[in-house]
């Protein structure tokens, strides 16, 4: 599955001493150590902004802020393995998303857009980099509308059900690793993933087209 | 094995690329199928613009920090007599170091300012404060020699910024002046090697001003470049002077003008008002012949100057009103040496 490649391809793995050594640097206030940390935490921050906001120019926003917290409270990380980090990341991330939705609800209350401008306006401002969809206008539509889906279904799983789907399957971490982060046994851990992806393939539809699909992969 | 361990083991089998078990159930192969979907974003690419624009900031909020004075919390407790005392010594120790920071901050940026603007008066109250504190003779001249460099740097700036005719001058009067008072400075330094080692360290700069301003002549107008040479004659660079202008009618309607000065130089021009002007009849190093139709003689006053192919130049105000110009074969002639004044009497 191209996908699944897709996600080892890109992130290169680095060893939990050095990645404790960036930490403990950065909350000095390395300059190269921030920025180091802002490098490897920033696609998937944005990733998972996009998902949740699926308006560039309120992710640009959030993402900035996510970061400045980052540099301003990094003093403030007790964890030093980079599931912690990411933890952590995301949980600032969920504080920044939740504060922006509420902005938005609110200006949108107030704001009665004319019958069928919502959609376009909502979305037009996605910024999907993909070549084979920004070329293709149908599956860039179809795209967007399981981006809108993923944020929704994102939205309704609880704090800690998203750091751990975020943090598997955008930041590639391990059960056992976020087991420890989140204090839990790798079981625990897995019994929670199981319930969220559960949940996201519910939100998104998939539970009964895997349904049909499985029926007939048997059949 | 229970389902949610089965699933893990799955999406890590996946990741992997390793060789696919069977999909024991339909839930798991949804919530295959959802972690497969999350697996998507991963398509998404940040905007470059965005990663640099955001990285430029965390740089700088990094340096900030980085220097930021760790705040200290009173270990008194509050409402106690010593606890107030703190406080209020802390929060005048904490206006002190706001002062101070502002001081330093309002230092630095007119550190960096240029003739012309707000803060240059600031920063030369800096230059003069730190000449003050010079501990001795020899210290001294090394930071008014300093200073010298640093008052180039500043006129170069301005001219090649473009700013405005009086901030180059006022660059160009803090050059003359801060290069006068390092050759007094060094003059009056006890003969012997420190005042030999001063002289040399100030030659070396008085070199590099002379270069500095005869570059800049290519870049400035007709009464910055009247300055520049000035300064260069204060050098000792032998630089074009007009002290006798003679302007005569002749019968043809046409006017002889003759400039008496020195240092003029083969191929110089006569420079009317600012433009050049008339046809140069005979040249020598202390006279310059130049004839001009009278029809352009149509003010009183006139401004005649010469300008040498190397960018020096130097001009003399002419008073028609003192001579009369109708008479063929009359003589005018006004006797002036150019003063600094002079040279911007058109200003």
């Amino acid at each position: 599955m191209c996908h699944w490649e897709v996600a080892t391809d890109n992130r290169k793995t680095v060893s939990t001493t050095t990645f404790a050594q960036v930490i403990r640097q950065a909350r000095r206030h390395d300059e190269e150590a921030l920025v180091a940390l802002y490098q490897r935490a920033l696609p998937v921050i944005y990733r998972y902004a996009l998902a949740r906001l699926g308006r560039a120019d309120l992710v640009e926003d959030v993402v900035s802020e996510v970061f400045l917290v980052m540099v301003e409270s990094i003093g403030e990380l007790r964890a030093e393995q980079e599931a912690g980090f990411y933890a952590w990341l995301l949980q600032i991330a969920q504080g920044k998303i939740s504060r922006a939705v509420r902005h938005v609800t609110r200006s949108e209350r107030r704001y009665i857009p004319l019958p069928g401008t919502y959609a376009t306006d909502h979305y037009s401002a996605v910024e999907l980099m993909a070549t084979d969809l920004v070329s293709n206008p149908v599956a860039l539509h179809e795209w967007r509308e399981t981006l809108e889906e993923v944020g929704l279904a994102l939205g309704s799983l609880s704090t800690e059900q998203q750091v751990i789907v975020i943090g598997r399957f955008l930041a590639g971490q391990k059960i056992e690793d976020l087991a420890q982060v989140l204090g839990k046994q790798p079981g625990a851990v897995c019994v929670l993933q199981f319930r969220a992806l559960n949940a996201l393939a519910k939100h998104l539809g998939l539970a009964r087209r895997s349904q049909g699909k499985g029926k007939g992969e048997r059949a | 094995m229970n389902p949610e361990e089965y699933l893990d083991r799955l999406i890590e089998r996946r990741e992997h690329g390793e060789a696919q078990i069977p999909v024991i159930n339909d839930e798991i192969a949804a919530c295959l199928a959802a972690a497969e979907v999350l697996t998507q974003l991963q398509e998404i690419d940040v905007p470059p613009e965005l990663a640099g624009h955001l990285e430029l900031h965390i740089r700088a909020r990094a340096r900030q920090n980085g220097t930021t004075i760790p705040m200290v919390h009173p270990r008194s407790p509050a409402g106690s007599p010593r606890f107030l005392v703190r406080r209020t010594l802390i929060t005048v120790l904490g206006i002190a170091a706001m002062l101070m920071l502002a001081c330093v901050g309002m230092l630095t940026v007119s550190a960096r300012s240029l003739p012309g603007d707000t803060l240059y008066g600031l920063k030369q109250a800096e230059n003069q404060f730190t000449l003050t504190f010079a501990t001795n003779p020899h210290d001294r001249v090394s930071v008014q020699i300093g200073q010298i460099h640093s008052s180039l740097i500043d006129l170069n700036t301005v001219v090649n910024g473009e700013r405005d005719d009086d901030a180059i001058r006022l660059a160009l009067i803090t050059v003359a002046a801060k290069t006068n008072d390092s050759r007094r400075a060094v003059a009056a330094l006890p003969a012997g090697s420190e005042r030999d080692a001063a002289q040399r360290e100030l030659d070396g700069v008085l070199a590099g001003e002379e270069q500095t301003l005869r570059h800049l002549l290519d870049h400035v107008d007709w009464l910055i470049r009247l300055a520049l040479t000035q300064q260069l004659g204060a050098l000792g660079d032998p630089v074009p002077t007009v002290t006798h202008v003679m302007v005569r009618t002749q019968s043809n309607r046409t006017l002889l003008i003759t400039l008496t000065g020195t240092h003029f130089a083969p191929n110089a021009e006569l420079i009317i008002d600012g433009r050049p002007g008339g046809m140069v009849s005979q040249s020598t190093s202390e006279q310059l012949v130049a004839v001009i139709s009278d029809s352009t003689w149509f003010a009183d006053e006139h401004v005649f100057g010469v300008r040498n192919p190397d960018g020096t130049a130097a001009q003399m105000v002419f008073d028609g009103n003192d001579h009369e110009l109708d008479q063929p074969g009359s003589d005018h002639r006004k006797y002036s040496t150019p003063t600094p004044n002079s040279n911007f009497r058109d200003e």
